[in-house]
């Protein structure tokens, strides 16, 4: 108990509270503009966070990307742009209800759902990750060597669809994570005599690159899309939205626990969540005919998805330290920077720093309706920033955000090398995600792998020795399994995923 | 990479946001360095993660070094490689007073294991800032009460039935086992130690039944303890720590006078300027003693010591031999 007044006390410190607030306004502007996405966004707070305590660095993650997946919608139904990924599945709802002269419908319906997303996923979160913790105190390392296998798995087979290209990426992850001196003997790999190299391709610049440089360069080879048409009068926001919330409740709340579960799945994030919600409110539409020409179902259904999705990716995050998203991905590198290594173990060590963030949860997506409320009046003008403003500044931002983890030049060139890598691979159609799990989780992978055959003298079946690792180790070779199955036959349904890109 | 505006302008907007600009001059100074040290911040690179064990150690000690010196004194850290990087990074900087470093134990044994070619000798050595004993931490409610039943565990089962972990292979935790076992007339690889990356993780695996014994700090091992989960047998210091009251050290429990400490302290690049040295050293004793940086570490489980440069020299190799023996009978030294 003393450990949750500990944690208000941190969360409600003036100091806290100033930051998730300037934090829920800068994602705002990320989501609502037009080619900054939510994960782009993290990579740039990464350098700022350096030079905050511990609960309001991740505080001010966990609230620019709740809002900056809301905003996302905002461009979406103004512009027929999803302002990030996340929002690309329902954004002709959105735009057709604009079309028809009601863009408020669309915004405020989505504002209440994303809010509504967002609660159900925390809930989620406070709930079972201190009690997946208790249950992952007693894993060893035959548990996490399993546990991180099945995460790269999801990661590739399912998460984006493409088992073959999701194959590919996730290798080259492992790959690049193999460099640098090995975690279990010491024997130096892949350095070419380079000291730079024996500490390995630091995380958070190869992220930065992937995500933020990669977009740089698509945007100044592809240019901007052109706004198409002059934005109409608005009504005001809440007038009927309480009505029509209540109206698709059953919507919310279904969006909600689809989000949530994906989100808790390694390597599907926010995209993904609602791409799945979108597909399943129209399975299930009381009227299907609205769909593509404004369905509110869809709408709240699949909004409510990407924002509950967020909290969701951040059980396996906090629990295991497996990422379930590309944010958590980030994130973990912070936490691990801030002294806050992810794990079961932390619920008992720094009680209180986990619950402040978990408390922070609940206050960014509380504080986003008001917020939300406010800033759709404004939006209109924030989506017309000329594209030609922002890419130098996201590249200045880089840079310093990448060479001041480490003072060290070397990161810098980490990443731009990986923002080149990680345009190519979007230019050929393949998804970036499962290389960013493999890079966050090989040293795991193979580090318990290691630990696990030093321990039975080289034994194998250790792997299947114990209860829960002979459990998680037959789901793994079950996903295997079906994949390959599925590989083999020819593909009847396609599915849902349609291979968007990362939130 | 050596293009040096670009260095000192990255370091400036580094700076600028850090400090509103006080550290603007570290990168360009260059030879204005002639006045009387120090005239501008001091850096120290610290070889670990920030928010770790050396991070918290050295931050601690520098709020007091700060006071002392008059300049402020910033910590950087340059992780990665086992602790080569920062380290090569300190031993490569220019000597001139204005970078330091946080030499770890580490030091005594990148020869001998072919990590890198640093030794005691490729610093200019200030002093130890602290130490942190050694310990047994087992499973609350295992197979093993206390250090005796261990102890009998290593003498009666075949060697490498036993595990233990808490630092990489041929770190100090490792020493701490394998030097027990030695002092028993056990060979030194009786306990089968199982590499790990830092403390938290080695724990973890002892809680879940994965590994017997924990060999790291006790102070790493504190808040499971407290909550129940692990208990520390026993700390390999020559008294009881403050922290761990109820804790005997490993003579009380077995008779067997075995201590181990890992130790972090304040060095420098080789050939610094005797005047500038004798000023760190004067400085950094006095900031060392000041009661705010001795309760600070203390309240950590942390035992503070000053030695100096000559007595740290001398315990430094010592250490390294210690080292080079076990290494050698672990077969690790290289």
């Amino acid at each position: 108990m003393t450990a949750i007044a500990g944690a208000f006390a941190i969360v409600l410190d003036p100091a806290t509270l100033l930051v998730i607030v300037g934090a829920s306004l800068l994602g705002m502007l990320i989501g609502s503009i037009p080619g900054l996405t939510a994960v782009m966004g993290t990579a740039l707070l990464v350098p700022i966070t350096f030079f905050m305590d511990p609960v309001p660095a991740i505080a001010a993650m966990v609230a620019m990307t709740a809002t900056a997946i809301f905003a996302g919608d905002i461009p979406g139904a103004l512009l027929r742009i999803p302002g990030t990924p996340a929002s690309a599945a329902y954004v002709d709802e959105a735009y057709a209800l604009t079309r028809r002269g009601k863009p408020e419908v669309g915004l405020g319906l989505g504002l209440v759902a994303s809010t509504a997303g967002g609660l159900v996923g925390s809930i989620f979160l406070i709930v079972c990750a201190p009690l997946l913790a208790r249950i992952a105190l007693g894993f060893s390392t035959a548990e996490y060597f399993w546990l991180a296998l099945l995460g790269l798995s999801c990661a590739a087979f399912i998460g984006t669809g493409k088992p073959l290209k999701g194959l590919f990426s996730l290798l080259f992850g492992l790959a690049v994570s193999t460099v640098g001196l090995d975690p279990a003997s010491g024997v130096p790999r892949f350095t070419f005599g380079s000291i730079d190299l024996m500490g390995g391709i630091n995380l958070i610049p190869a992220l930065i690159g992937l995500f933020a440089i990669s977009e740089i360069m698509r945007g100044a080879l592809h240019g901007a899309p052109a706004v198409r048409e002059g934005i109409g009068t608005f009504g005001r926001v809440t007038a009927g939205l309480w009505q029509r919330a209540r109206e698709h409740g059953r919507n919310i709340a279904r969006g909600s626990v689809v989000g949530t579960l994906v989100g808790a799945l390694p390597g599907a994030g926010a995209d993904i969540a609602a791409w799945i919600a979108y597909a399943i409110s129209r399975r299930f539409a009381r009227r299907p005919q609205d769909f593509g020409k404004g369905s509110l179902e869809g709408l709240a259904e699949a909004g409510a998805a990407n924002n509950s999705s967020l909290s969701g990716a951040w059980v396996p995050t906090l629990v295991f330290g497996i990422p379930g998203d590309s944010i958590t991905a980030i994130v973990i590198g912070v936490l691990i920077l801030k002294g806050m290594e992810p794990g079961p173990a932390i619920f008992i060590k720094q009680p209180e720093m986990i619950y402040g963030v978990l408390i922070s949860f609940f206050l960014a997506n509380l504080l986003m309706l008001p917020l939300g409320l406010a800033f759709i009046r404004v939006a209109r003008h924030v989506v017309r920033v000329p594209p030609t403003i922002l890419p130098p500044l996201v590249l200045m931002a880089c840079i310093v955000g990448a060479f001041s983890l480490n003072n060290s030049l070397f990161d810098v060139w980490v990443m731009l090398a990986f923002g080149v890598i990680g345009w190519l691979m979007e230019e050929n159609g393949i998804p970036v995600a499962p290389a960013i799990l493999g890079l966050v989780l090989g040293g795991m992978l193979e580090f318990n792998f290691t630990t696990t055959l030093i321990k039975s003298d080289g034994d194998l079946l250790a792997f299947f020795m114990r209860p829960v690792a002979a459990g998680l180790g037959v789901v793994t070779l079950l996903v295997w399994a079906v994949t390959l199955f599925r590989l083999v036959r020819p593909a009847r349904g396609a599915g849902v995923a349609a291979g968007p890109r990362e939130a | 990479m050596k293009n040096g505006w670009m260095t000192s302008g990255f370091s400036r907007l580094f700076a600028m946001s850090l400090l509103g600009g006080g550290f603007l001059v570290a990168g360009a100074a260059g030879d204005a360095a002639k006045a009387e040290y120090p005239d501008r911040p001091v850096t120290i690179i610290v070889p670990w993660g920030a928010g770790g064990g050396t991070d918290t150690i050295v931050r601690l000690f520098a709020v007091g070094f700060e006071e002392a010196l008059g300049v402020p004194v910033n910590i950087v850290n340059r992780t990665g490689g086992n602790g080569v990087i920062g380290h090569t990074a300190i031993a490569t900087a220019a000597p001139d007073g204005y970078t330091l470093g946080a030499c770890t134990s580490e030091i005594s044994y990148f020869k001998t294991m072919n990590l890198a070619p640093l030794t005691p000798e490729s610093f200019d050595l200030i002093s130890r800032i602290a130490e942190i004993p050694a310990g047994v931490t087992v499973k609350t409610g295992g197979r093993f009460q206390d250090l005796k039943s261990v102890v009998e565990a290593m003498k009666s089962e075949p060697a490498g039935t036993l595990t233990s972990s808490g630092s990489g292979l041929g770190g100090p935790w490792h020493l701490a086992i394998a030097g027990l076992a030695r002092m028993e007339n056990l060979p030194a690889s009786t306990v089968k130690f199982v590499p790990s990356q830092g403390g938290a993780p080695a724990l973890q695996d002892v809680m879940a039944g994965g590994i017997d014994l924990f060999t790291g700090s006790p102070v790493e091992a504190k808040s499971l303890a407290e909550s129940g989960e692990v208990k520390v047998v026993a700390v390999m210091a020559k008294e009881r720590l403050a922290a761990f009251p109820d804790v005997p050290t490993v003579k009380e429990a077995i008779g067997v006078d075995w201590t181990l400490s890992n130790w972090f302290s304040l060095c420098a690049p080789p050939g610094l300027p005797a005047e500038v040295k004798a000023k760190i050293v004067e400085t950094g004793k006095k900031g060392h003693a000041a009661p705010s940086v001795q309760t600070n570490l203390k309240e950590r489980g942390i035992t503070p010591v000053w030695d100096g440069p000559e007595q740290f020299a001398e315990f430094a190799n010592a250490f390294a031999g210690t080292a080079a023996i076990l290494l050698k009978d672990l077969g690790l030294a290289k």
